[in-house]
């Protein structure tokens, strides 16, 4: 039983950890439709230079949390402004089109981060001992690379959802030409959805790295992972996407205590499916929701 | 000497690709004016008013707004000039509360500001107010388009642009939502409202104009022109002026006749 409840707690701390990984990706879909497969690379690349600012400078992964983030807000920035903006087209075509884009910003993302640290693991060694609480240890890394995690998203919500900026990132989503009519400068709304949504990926890596290993070619598996949990909660869908990194990090933690990692792989791959049969769109999906 | 015109559209030609839809426009309104555009679907009314908020790029002519060319600026500094839009299909946030999107009408305001407008609002639109917290999108037809002209009104325009306000509405909420409108005019505002429903238009707008074919082909008060067997004729296979005229008075209905 005591497993249980330590694996329980594991897996959901996992979840917050998830949750900031796949957010960004969620605002950018909602927001702009564009679907960034270079996300998982802008992960590895926070946690790369968390890493460096370790390595070079000493500094605790949370301080280079915000770092990481700000750099990457500038990269989203300008990949924003000086590639997707330039590329734009009406429906499928945009989507098409910004898709082969980001694909091919995912190659130049991660072999430039090749070029700079090479092709070894790197990780940054953060909070190495564990919090015991009665007869139950959480490793004491998890558990503050989690809460700062669920704090930045928490933080980013409540900016969504209160403030009149954030509002108009909302309104954006839902229809362009209605933000438009009212005086929002909609290219800029993109702008700074794009830019939040990669320092999301950039703080998310900084955290991660303390986790799991990065090497610059794991962007691409995080990619995944961080669609997954979108898919899996209905793309767009905030609440969705929070249910499903619970989901995913509780699945994970049990799938590899009691089958091992290789298994636990697939199993997080057999739960997306099934859950796409079951409710194709997503767990709380409803079709054009932001 | 009249009034300077507030918006004024010389040999506007303008259309989807290189294929122009609206032909060397002419149109003037001056301030606090009432238009009626009208003419029957597909006749190029909306892309005169998408052509006046830079929703597609002019292919010749120009268009001044309180003397200001609006040429090359996107939709939103449109709308800052004082142009308030309520689009084709309302455009409306369904996600969003009605009390958010009437507050975005307003984004660049300070918050006060944007309070005491939306307050404004629920007195314009009173039906309005017991929905403040509901969803856009559970709002019934003649809800959403109050809210989307609500919206518009937001940024305190001089001119309100309105496509088609009345598709898909019940004839007495039409009649319900062109009255709303014409309290409003007493403020000073001019209203330029693209319809197909040429009975509702012509009964609120002083003036008007019948578009066929990209082409503005007549134009007069409104009065006038309700009563002109070529408007009838205007729309498509509708040739019997009598049926026109002699439609009754109370009411307008989705159909031209």
């Amino acid at each position: 039983m005591l497993t249980v409840i330590t694996l329980a707690l594991l897996g959901l701390l996992w979840g917050g950890v998830y949750l900031l990984m796949a957010t960004g990706l969620n605002l950018i879909y909602g927001v702009m439709k564009v679907v960034n497969l270079a996300h998982g690379d802008f992960i590895v690349l926070g946690g790369l230079l968390a890493f460096s600012l370790f390595a070079e400078a000493g500094l605790n992964p949370l301080a280079a949390f915000p770092i990481a983030a700000l750099v990457l807000f500038g990269i989203g920035a300008g990949v924003q402004f000086g590639l997707l903006e330039r590329i734009t087209a009406a429906g499928s075509e945009g989507e098409l089109r910004s898709l082969l884009a980001t694909f091919g910003l995912s190659y130049v993302v991660a072999n430039a981060s090749f070029l700079v640290w090479g092709s070894q693991f790197q990780s940054v060694p953060f909070l190495e001992g564990a919090v015991q609480a009665g007869p139950i240890a959480i490793p004491a890394g998890l558990l503050a690379a989690s809460l700062a995690a669920f704090a930045a998203t928490l933080l980013i919500h409540l900016w969504l959802t209160t403030t009149i900026t954030g509002k108009s990132l909302h309104a954006t989503a839902q229809s362009a030409l209605g933000a438009a009519s009212c005086g929002i400068d909609v290219r800029r709304v993109r702008l700074l959805a794009f830019a939040l949504g990669s320092a999301m990926a950039g703080g998310a890596g900084a955290l991660v790295i303390t986790l799991i290993p990065f090497q610059t070619s794991t962007g691409g598996e995080l990619t995944v992972h961080a669609f997954t949990l979108i898919a899996l909660g209905g793309l767009g869908n905030y609440a969705g996407a929070w249910l499903a990194a619970e989901l995913l990090g509780l699945t994970e933690v049990f799938a590899q205590f009691y089958l091992g990692s290789n298994a636990a792989a697939a199993v997080i791959y057999i739960v997306f499916i099934a859950v796409l049969v079951v409710r194709p769109q997503g767990l709380l999906g409803q079709a054009g929701r932001v | 000497m009249p009034p300077p015109d507030l918006l004024r559209l010389e040999g506007v030609s303008a259309g989807y690709g290189r294929v122009p839809a609206l032909h060397a426009v002419d149109l003037a309104l001056g301030p606090g004016e009432t238009l009626a555009i009208i003419g029957a679907n597909g006749a190029g009314k909306s892309t005169l008013l998408r052509a006046i908020m830079g929703q597609i790029p002019l292919l010749g002519g120009q268009i001044r707004f309180a003397g200001t060319r609006l040429d090359g600026r996107a939709t939103h500094a449109r709308a800052r000039l004082g142009i308030g839009y309520a689009p084709e299909g309302r455009q409306l946030f369904p996600m969003l509360s009605v009390a958010d999107t009437l507050e975005l009408g307003a984004a660049r305001e300070p918050a006060s500001v944007r309070r005491a407008r939306r307050n404004e609002m629920f007195v314009i639109f009173p039906k309005l107010l017991p929905l403040r917290d509901t969803r856009c999108g559970l709002l019934s037809g003649g809800e959403q388009q109050m809210v989307a002209i609500a919206r518009a009104l937001m940024g305190r325009p001089t001119l309100l642009v309105l496509d088609e306000p009345s598709t898909g509405l019940a004839p007495r909420v039409i009649a319900e939502l062109y009255a709303s409108l014409a309290r409003l005019l007493d403020s000073g505002l001019a209203v330029l409202v693209a319809e197909q429903n040429a009975r509702a238009a012509l009964r609120f707008a002083r003036n008007a104009v019948v578009c066929e074919d990209g082409h503005l082909t007549l134009r007069g008060p409104a009065k006038t022109l309700a009563a002109d067997p070529r408007v009838a004729a205007a729309y498509i296979g509708m040739h019997d002026a009598g049926i026109w005229s002699a439609a009754p008075a109370g009411g307008a209905s989705d159909a031209p006749i």
